[in-house]
């Protein structure tokens, strides 16, 4: 039996007698069916009595979770035997009482009409204790119970939620791509994240300098320049090496604020930059990107040379387009603004 | 008639904004959604103050304008809407005066026996999909929505803008599915998405339950798919 393996699992290393350990197992078996027993039964009792409500179909394509296990002991001896054998088991081993009530779980229900249970791999019921648990039944009470044949020791009631749709269940994506009508309302040009876009907010860096054209996803704040510094000189900023004839060795630093992009020439930079607008930015002047769109900056500009910018040779003059990347925001700010006065 | 209807509303991880609100006035068939614009400093509690006022329709007579004064067809423009779209313009700046600079979306579904009326001011979704026996489920409409370029809404009830509210009338009989939906759950959802998370339904009579499962069911597939705004979703179901 699994109890009796789960028992001799979480035993002392100095095994007792052979009868001692025999009656050990018995009980430990007897007890684990018991429990075992009670609680499928609850769980298919509550499964049952929700499961009318929904639709076959739903069902095929869902199931319910375990919200909450109550196992309760139906008289003083059934608890002072599960008190007992717990306390003694757990002073061995402080993890049997988890690896003995996950051991009395399925690690799925299912009922006659389909609908299934599952159950979280850390789940755990909990003993509740009531005035029942601690009546001692009467010689009388014993006797019929006795006659009527198995005594039942403990009630269990169970809580589900749900149901939940089935992670196998999800419509592929491939399936509901746009279909891109230019002015059509509604839904057909949903936007898809991929799962690194949606782990985090951070910047996006599209690159094209001596090396030709990459694309970076980083977390602010960013230190773009030459020569990576040395690990206390960066003080958490990530670098980004720009390779062309006019870059700084720290040239320029852009990091997020909530919902704002800001980046400013480092003060070590000794060239500038072209930003969108041609506008030459300045030291010590903080910029920021406007929201909803990207920054492209090219890098060793100068006032003579701006004027060439559109021809510029990224080996020389390397670009970079600073962009939002799609993220979980943490504030509301990025948010939905009211349409401005008449 | 059957009508059911179930809703989910601001939905999301990480503590969601719950900056949504909804407004059932079953027995008058009317549904109201609606997103408080989240840049605004009570967006929430206009949204709130919003659908509340608009279900309220022993209070306000304007659902008498909705019903008599519906065009048919969205390009068919009329007279009808600028006096509804006055209406709700007022109304905003009333609730406005309380909740000050605040403004918020709507997707209206009023449901009759034989034909469905969408009303939409903002960048929130109202749609229709239709049950055919052969077919399945499919999209008869999807309401216009205010945008502007940098992809925030327009309209807002409560801003000081012209309301022009996006209209539309339909006859239909049978199984029908109107979808209202916040932009958090609308972005990131597609066609597909409403007419296989229909199809479970197939030609039954949904239960409430079953309703609350699919809608509950569509706004985890927004999150999956990126949603980082409240997510709010309203199925209502018709069989005449």
């Amino acid at each position: 039996m699994v109890f009796s393996r789960l028992f001799r699992n979480h035993n002392s290393p100095d095994p007792p007698s052979t009868g001692k350990r025999l009656r050990a197992d018995s009980f430990a078996d007897a007890l684990g069916l018991e429990l075992k027993g009670v609680v499928s039964q609850a769980v298919l009792r509550e499964l049952e009595s929700r499961e009318q409500h929904y639709l076959s179909s739903i069902l095929d394509k869902s199931h319910f979770l375990i919200d909450g296990i109550v196992i309760t002991p139906l008289d003083k001896q059934a608890s002072e035997s599960l008190e007992g054998f717990l306390q003694v088991h757990s002073e061995i081993d402080p993890e049997f009482r988890n690896h003995f009530f996950r051991s009395i779980l399925e690690s799925e229900y299912r009922s006659a009409r389909g609908s299934t249970v599952v159950v979280a791999e850390d789940f755990l019921p909990s003993i509740q204790l009531t005035d029942q648990s601690f009546e001692q039944p009467t010689q009388d009470e014993t006797f019929q119970i006795s006659l009527r044949g198995r005594r039942l020791q403990f009630h269990a009631q169970v809580a589900l939620k749900g149901p939940v749709a089935k992670e196998h269940s999800r419509i592929s994506s491939s399936e509901t791509t746009s279909d891109g009508v230019n002015g059509t309302p509604g839904l057909t040009g949903a936007r898809r994240t991929s799962p690194s876009e949606t782990r985090g907010a951070g910047l996006i860096l599209s690159i094209h300098d001596a090396q030709g054209q990459r694309t970076l996803e980083l977390r602010s704040p960013i230190l773009i320049g030459r020569e990576p510094p040395s690990e206390a000189e960066l003080e958490g900023l990530q670098f980004v090496s720009l390779h062309g004839r006019y870059v700084s060795r720290r040239h320029l630093v852009v990091m997020n604020i909530l919902e704002d992009t800001y980046f400013f020439l480092h003060d070590a930079a000794t060239l500038s930059c072209l930003s969108s607008g041609s506008q030459l930015l300045r030291p010590s002047t903080i910029y920021s990107m406007p929201r909803h769109s990207e920054a492209e900056l090219i890098f060793g500009m100068t006032a003579e040379t701006r004027n060439q910018a559109a021809d510029a040779d990224p080996a020389d003059f390397p670009r970079v387009t600073l962009g939002r990347a799609l993220g979980r925001r943490t504030t509301p700010s990025s948010a939905t603004p009211r349409p401005g006065t008449v | 008639m059957q009508l059911r209807y179930a809703t989910s509303l601001n939905q999301g991880a990480e503590g969601h904004l719950g900056f949504d609100a909804f407004h059932a006035a079953p027995h008058d068939k009317l549904f109201v959604l609606s997103d408080g614009a989240n840049g605004t400093p009570l967006g929430g509690d206009f949204a709130q103050e919003l659908v509340r006022q608009l279900a309220l329709v022993q209070e306000h007579p304007w659902p008498e304008v909705f019903r008599e004064g519906f065009f048919v067809d969205e390009d068919a423009r009329s007279p009808i809407p600028k006096g509804l779209g006055a209406y709700l313009y007022h109304l905003g700046l009333k609730i406005e005066a309380h909740l000050k600079e605040s403004a918020a979306t709507v997707s209206l579904a009023m449901l009759e026996n034989e034909s469905v009326r969408l009303l939409g001011v903002g960048d929130s979704y109202a749609g229709i999909f239709l049950r055919q026996p052969q077919t399945g489920w499919r999209r008869v409409h999807w309401l216009a929505r205010h945008k502007d370029s940098q992809g925030n809404p327009s309209q807002l009830i409560g801003a000081p803008v012209p309301i022009e509210p996006h209209c539309f009338q339909t006859n239909l009989t049978g199984d029908v599915c109107v979808v209202l939906a916040t932009d958090g759950a609308g972005d990131f959802l597609s066609e597909a998405d409403f007419t296989q998370t229909l199809g479970l339904i197939g030609g039954e009579a949904p239960s409430p339950e079953d309703l609350n499962f699919l809608t509950q069911s569509l706004c985890e597939r927004a999150l999956r798919n990126g949603s980082d705004d409240d997510i709010s979703l309203c199925l209502i179901w018709r069989r005449s």
